[in-house]
């Protein structure tokens, strides 16, 4: 059957090609169209861009808020990853390793956040924010977007953690070592494939997510990108080229990630959704 | 596994677990008791009275909450038959080598995924727009102008234009699940099916269906309880307008909370979706153990 | 002295007892095999001397030290494992030194014991190496070193030849034996293998269902089987096992048909019969020996310098090995016989071996 031409062959090659490029030629059209100005723009919609300028770049730079929701969304995404890269490893070290009473709750507790509806929980979080006062604060969001990062990362470090023979542990405490320098020297370096993906992954929906920020920030100087730009299409809703500048803006970084790291972030994102 | 010589103290165990239990706990425990005690109180001018069960009971009767819930269901359903069910056709295609380039076409049809919900939804007010939009242009260009339509401000289109937009983005999703999947079905037995005469229709129905028994029920849950969770797109694209046209739950509770001030009826919404979403997740694994999976493995 | 002193060692796990009381002494130097089918406990009973499983009850002294409470690395022991655990980021030199680097050794004394070890194990070009760039018995040997470097009072072996393939697990072994020839450590090696046990030890601990069956060396083992399980468990093909009872004439007549010749005078037979055991390689064509052993054939394997005869005896199997090359066909009957000093006899009740 391999290399063999037929009609059908052809037509379904053809129809997956085409579907494919409606999934990226949205995106490509957004930042050839940033290049525009807006009198190029209505003209049309589909040309590419004839004389190419940066002045819906320079205008939003010069307006600035786009820096402080740049360095918020970094902050956020990488303290956030951190955190949850190191929690969730002690946690899936400890499932995966040790038998003790409350093993399987503490794992289903945490494989419940993979299933739950997380917007339902807009509401009961900044009711409880409020209580203790902990709305728009530099650390408000970074609870939120740790914790949500939590159940898929225990869960596919678990697994992998699971995956390495304890003899390695083993041989590690013969060697001398303590606990801490099993998990830390010996078995830490051998899980790195999976703590990338973990990263990559709590990386993403940090830098992308919006329901928590716009629930719980009402101080521009915490605001992440994706709310900086909610705001800024409102402002620039008849200006097409700067709103599609601001949309590229905001997701460059993901972009950028996503063309060097796209085997690991395909496979996390299949291998969170398989059992989840 | 039993107890190795080296386990530490169950003690020292717990105090590996405790930093991310109390930061987990906090958002997803936490609230949801809290939520469900605020539910049982009625908000009037920022003051809670004790209330009861009334606002379930005023939800049972709430036209509007039944209505913004049809619309996920309207999501859900669309997702099955456009997204899960074109997504494992596409992923038997891949698989069959008769499509030259599976690598690019996975990573093009998965690269909306990774985008945030924010910028997705921008794209798509681009293309739904009614003058400048993508897609009334294109119509117009290809001579199809009379098929225009106000995609984003309609109310009888608007939830099946969302919809589209979801469809579009999470579709790859989908997609590198069902080929993780096919990846785990052992290939011989599709080759067996192929020297046994079977036809590329055949094989699909009969040896590969079966064997990614566990691999729908996978991605069925995983579109109930996506479709439960819409909010940022729709919040974003049409505010849940016109009117409550294109409004979800999630944005019901949102709203009752943040537009009418009214935190306790919010809660109460919340802690319904929660409940609903938990049963009907728990409802499609039982079933498909139950049914599909039970004589297969 | 004895370097390594189990007395009465009991592990359970809840109601199942997995170790049942076991005594072994272990003198300085001496390479000790611990051996069994699979699940008598073997492994668990290296892991428990190694301080990674738990004891239940009993004492474990490694010299003057009582180690049952103390950890994997106050032991003073080191274990290569079945898999060899080798750390897959550690380069092999990295890997030999880690023990020596956490008991903050410093640097250039790590490195000449490291490279010393190298050298004795030919090791020295791969130093800068990674395990998965290296053979399966180049990481057997970097185990090894791994184990060497420190000079530790005992030396665990789990399985370890069990992941090479046959050819290299014979060199490995030869390997094995000279090491311990040069280097004098104690060793405890765990192998379901009984070629393995005979070829290596200065003393073999059988093992079954979690007790000790015997402890001797492989000589002693292979020619006085202190039971049945014993003489069926050491020796390749196994020892051929027959029920008879001893009647008159000073003659064992065998169940399934067939004399043999007693090897020792029995003062009160058994009530319950007795097992005769006999070693295929003991069986002798025709009357070379005593007795009568018709064996019909079913099955003649040729391998050149000898010939082994699977047949009946009655309805009992019965394996021969013969240095003669034999015309017989499948289907004929060939008669056996046996020298008496070469017939084991034990008590079918309890399957002890009856004294001579």
């Amino acid at each position: 059957m391999t290399g063999r031409i037929t009609l059908p062959a052809i037509l379904i090659n053809a129809a997956l090609i085409l579907f494919a490029l409606t999934t990226i030629f949205p995106m490509i059209w957004v930042i050839y169209n940033s290049l525009k100005s807006t009198a190029a723009f209505s003209e049309s919609i589909f040309a590419l861009p004839s004389d190419p300028t940066f002045r819906a770049y320079v205008q939003i730079f010069e307006v600035g808020t786009v820096w402080t929701a740049m360095w918020n969304s970094l902050f956020y995404a990488v303290a956030s990853t951190t955190l949850i890269v190191l929690l969730s490893y002690c946690i899936a070290y400890v499932l995966a390793r040790f038998e003790f009473p409350g093993r399987a709750a503490v794992f289903s507790f945490f494989i419940l956040g993979l299933l739950l509806p997380i917007p339902a929980l807009l509401v009961p979080v900044f009711m409880q924010y409020r209580t203790i006062g902990i709305l728009d604060t530099q650390f408000t969001l970074l609870i939120p977007y740790t914790a949500f990062g939590l159940s898929l990362a225990v869960f596919l470090m678990e697994g992998y953690i699971r995956k390495i023979p304890v003899e390695l542990d083993e041989a590690a405490h013969v060697d001398g070592a303590s606990l801490f320098t099993v998990m830390f020297v010996i078995v830490f370096p051998i899980c790195r494939p999976i703590v990338a993906t973990v990263a990559l992954l709590s990386f993403l929906h940090s830098w992308n997510e919006f329901a928590f920020a716009t629930t719980l920030i009402r101080d521009e100087s915490y605001k992440p990108i994706p709310l900086w730009l909610r705001t800024f299409g409102g402002q620039y809703a008849t200006d097409y080229p700067a709103l599609m500048a601001g949309m590229v803006l905001a997701s460059v970084p993901i972009i950028v990630l996503f063309i060097f790291f796209r085997e690991k972030i395909v496979e996390g994102f299949a291998g969170g959704a398989v059992k989840a | 596994m039993a107890p190795r010589a080296f386990q530490p103290s169950t003690i020292a165990i717990w105090l590996f677990l405790l930093p991310g239990i109390v930061v987990y706990g906090g958002v997803v425990l936490t609230p949801l008791i809290g939520g469900f005690y605020y539910s049982l109180f009625e908000t009037k001018n920022f003051q809670f009275h004790w209330a009861g069960l009334a606002n379930y009971v005023r939800l049972w009767g709430d036209g509007d909450f039944w209505f913004t819930l049809r619309n996920n269901f309207i999501i859900i359903l669309l997702s099955v038959i456009f997204q899960v069910t074109t997504a494992f056709i596409i992923a038997v295609l891949m698989n069959s080598r008769l499509v030259i380039a599976p690598k690019f076409l996975r990573t093009a049809i998965f690269f909306p995924v990774i985008l945030s919900p924010v910028v997705t939804s921008f794209v798509w007010i681009l293309v739904f727009d009614i003058n400048s939009g993508l897609l009334n242009n294109t119509l117009e260009a290809i001579g199809l102008g009379g098929l225009q339509q106000k995609w984003l401000d309609d109310p009888k289109i608007v939830i099946y234009s969302v919809t589209v937009a979801l469809v579009w983005q999470y579709i790859g999703l989908f997609l590198v699940i069902f080929l993780s999947g096919l990846s785990a079905i052992n290939q011989e037995t599709i080759e067996a099916a192929e020297v046994d005469g079977a036809s590329t229709f055949q094989k699909t129905i009969y040896v590969i269906f079966p064997q990614l028994a566990s691999t729908w029920s996978v991605a069925i849950v995983l579109a109930i309880s996506g479709g439960l969770k819409i909010f940022e797109h729709i919040f974003v694209m049409t505010g849940g307008g016109p009117g409550l046209s294109s409004t979800v739950v999630a944005q019901y509770a949102y709203s009752q909370s943040f537009l009418r001030a009214n935190f306790s009826y919010g809660n109460t919404i919340a802690i319904a979706i929660v409940v609903l979403s938990l049963t009907l997740v728990s409802l499609t694994i039982w079933a498909f153990n139950r049914f599909v999976v039970k004589d297969r493995i | 002295m004895a370097q390594l002193q189990l007395s009465e060692v009991r592990k359970s796990f809840g109601a199942v007892d997995v170790i049942k009381g076991v005594d072994i002494d272990v003198r300085d130097g001496e390479f000790v095999v611990l051996v069994g089918p699979s699940g008598c406990g073997k492994s668990t009973l290296l892991r428990m001397i190694a301080g990674l499983e738990t004891v239940t009850s009993g004492s474990i002294r490694i010299g003057e030290r009582e180690v049952k409470n103390l950890r994997a690395k106050e032991r003073d022991i080191a274990m290569v494992f079945q898999s060899y655990a080798l750390y897959p980021h550690m380069t092999v030199a990295r890997n030999m030194g880690f023990a020596l680097k956490l008991q903050g050794i410093p640097k250039d004394e790590i490195a000449k014991r490291v490279n010393d070890a190298a050298a004795i194990l030919n090791l020295t070009d791969y130093l800068e190496r990674y395990p998965k760039q290296l053979s399966g018995g180049q990481r057997q040997r970097v185990a090894m070193g791994r184990a060497i470097v420190r000079n530790p009072r005992v030396f665990l072996f789990d399985e370890p030849l069990s992941n090479l393939d046959a050819k290299l697990r014979v060199q490995m072994r030869a390997e094995i034996k000279q090491l311990h020839q040069r280097l004098g450590n104690t060793i405890i090696y765990v192998t379901h293998d009984q070629i393995e046990a005979m070829t290596m030890a200065d003393k073999i601990v059988i093992l079954s269902g979690g007790a000790v069956e015997q402890v001797g060396s492989p000589l002693e083992l292979y020619d006085r089987p202190r039971n049945t399980f014993v003489a069926g468990f050491i020796g390749s093909p196994a020892m051929n096992l027959l029920e008879g009872r001893i009647g008159a004439g000073g003659m064992i007549e065998l169940a399934g048909g067939g004399t043999l010749p007693l090897p020792v005078d029995v003062a009160s037979p058994p009530k319950g019969g007795v097992i005769v055991g006999i070693r295929p390689e003991h069986m002798l064509l025709g009357g070379a020996g005593q007795g009568d052993l018709p064996l019909r054939i079913d099955v003649l394997e040729p391998t050149g310098s000898e010939t082994h005869v699977m047949g009946k005896a009655g309805s009992v199997e019965v394996v021969a090995v013969v240095r003669d090359r034999l015309s017989e066909r499948p289907g004929e009957t060939l008669h056996l016989s046996v020298d008496p000093k070469h017939v084991h006899l034990f008590d079918a009740a309890s399957g002890l071996r009856i004294a001579e």
